[in-house]
């Protein structure tokens, strides 16, 4: 990572899926991609084109048919998700893939908080990880405190993927890979979420990659755009300066 | 009271099978056909070990490991090997079939030289039973609610979060199914150790017996809270229990009690119209 000062670095990576027909559909063609440290990267294009199956690839749920992916140093190209997961958050698009249906917040969050240590035979408790939540946003901490005991399944689909980003921040992963995290959310929670994010990636070194339709905040928030073209994404910088 | 004593008795063995069913098909979402062939071979452990004199209750853990071993290997092969869990487990059952009858050496094998009446005189063996599945039941719950409890028992239905955590969920499956299957093999020595024999169809029909104990007790109690999700598989049983010896009372015939059984399984099935509810999906 501090070699190259890249915190990913995704080398000529292709993926091709099987279609009903028989034929092959080449979603990702030599696609490259490097990240730097501290970065928030939108990556932007039609639906279908294969952000959410870059992301798949990144986050080690889908092998790549070639390619090379380089990750704080370490090639991690054939690591198994679980391991990945370790230093790598994900919010995926669909919000009930990121929490589990049968837990409580509290329970979520304390199994979260603990990326990359063993699980304790203890009962499950928040206190420390809404602490560390706080450390980033106030509001998201407050809003975690007043929902400790309700089951995630009676949560409304803003609240879950506020949840959901929660989740992905615990741990402190290096990396962070949001599938479409504000699709749900209002302008209060967008808020939140936004501010999470920004401290959080100061705080801790880390970088962001989005996946949005949104041009406007692609525009003010990332401070690059990656955009699909002919089966790899182009990285473009944003107005945002690159701190 | 001696039919109603016998039917509590049944209860208690029973109940294991469907407390099993609550692991593997609810929380682990592995539906563990291989049932059957797990209780017969705890029951032809048990009754090979108490022959070759090693006591009850080292006989009782060797079944119990026997089992979680078994339902260690289906849970592996299934995982690994990319097999549908319906199939790995029919396979470990047919497996099973040949695997208990070579452990036994002939199809049915009496407990010789115990004093079983000894250990049935006064209630004790079902009061001593009771005890123990009331631990199990505290044991299943505490863990259940624990950290580590709470991820494992999630692996089924949010595999995905789990993941995406940094949780190993083959482990956990491998847990659940193993788990599952031990104490599956202790239901089969104590049904045994109850008969003072092992027979290598003694298993037959019990995955059925845990599938309806499990709906039956999942309609009364719910299912949407841990604690109902495991009273579910005792009152479940109960019930199953109650209403078979209410059958067998009215007349009918013990070799027909399985087609009434299956019957009405495939009943409460069709009825289970939330998704959620169905086992097999």
């Amino acid at each position: 990572m501090k070699k190259n000062g890249y915190l990913l670095k995704i080398s000529e990576v292709s993926k091709a899926f099987k279609q009903p027909s028989g034929e092959d559909l080449n979603v990702l063609i030599n696609a490259s991609l490097d990240i730097a440290i501290k970065n928030i990267v939108a990556l932007m294009g039609p639906n279908g084109c294969g952000k959410s199956t870059l992301l798949n690839i990144i986050s080690g749920n889908i092998v790549p048919d070639n390619g090379e992916i380089i990750l704080n140093g370490n090639n991690i190209t054939v690591l198994p998700a679980f391991k990945r997961a370790q230093i790598i958050g994900r919010v995926h698009q669909e919000s009930y893939k990121s929490l589990a249906s049968l837990l409580t917040v509290s329970e979520i969050l304390s199994i979260s908080m603990r990326r990359g240590k063993n699980l304790l035979l203890s009962f499950a408790s928040s206190e420390t990880t809404i602490q560390k939540i706080g450390e980033y946003s106030a509001e998201l901490a407050m809003f975690l405190s007043t929902r400790e005991d309700v089951p995630t399944r009676v949560l409304s689909g803003g609240q879950r993927q506020l949840l959901a980003l929660a989740i992905a921040v615990l741990g402190t992963p290096k990396l962070l890979l949001l599938d479409e995290h504000m699709a749900s959310l209002d302008e209060q929670y967008k808020g939140i979420a936004d501010k999470l994010l920004e401290t959080y990636i100061n705080k801790n070194d880390a970088s962001v990659i989005v996946v949005t339709h949104d041009y406007r905040w692609a525009t003010s928030m990332s401070n690059a755009i990656a955009t699909y073209e002919m089966g790899t994404f182009k990285l473009m910088s944003s107005n945002k300066s690159i701190e | 009271m001696n039919q109603l004593l016998s039917i509590f008795e049944m209860s208690v063995i029973m109940s294991l099978i469907a407390l099993a069913a609550v692991f593997t098909f609810r929380f682990a979402g592995f539906p563990d056909l291989s049932v059957d062939g797990v209780f017969t071979l705890g029951a032809v452990v048990f009754v090979k070990f108490m022959l070759f004199g090693f006591g009850v209750l080292f006989s009782f853990i060797a079944a119990l490991l026997a089992g979680a071993l078994a339902g260690c290997i289906t849970a592996f092969i299934s995982v690994r090997l990319k097999i549908n869990p319906l199939l790995a487990s029919v396979l470990i059952l047919i497996i099973l079939y040949s695997l208990n009858l070579r452990i036994l050496g002939k199809a049915n094998q009496p407990l010789y030289n115990f004093d079983m009446i000894g250990w049935f005189k006064g209630g004790y063996w079902i009061l001593l039973m009771a005890l123990g599945i009331f631990f199990l039941f505290v044991l299943v719950y505490t863990f259940f609610r624990t950290q580590i409890g709470s991820a494992i028992r999630t692996v089924g239905s949010s595999p995905e979060f789990l993941v995406s955590v940094g949780r190993n969920v083959t482990l956990y499956k491998v847990f659940l199914v193993s788990f599952g299957s031990g104490i599956v093999a202790v239901s089969g020595s104590l049904l045994s150790f109850k008969y003072g024999f092992a027979d290598v169809s003694l298993g037959m029909g019990t995955i059925i017996i845990g599938i309806a104990s499990l709906i039956i007790g999942e309609k009364i109690c719910g299912r949407e809270k841990l604690f109902n999700q495991i009273v579910a598989a005792y009152i479940g049983t109960f019930l199953y229990q109650l209403a078979v010896g209410v059958a067998l009372s009215a007349g009918i015939s013990p070799t027909d009690v399985k087609l009434v059984t299956g019957i009405i399984t495939i009943g409460l099935l069709a009825l289970g119209k939330d998704e959620e509810e169905r086992l097999f999906t």
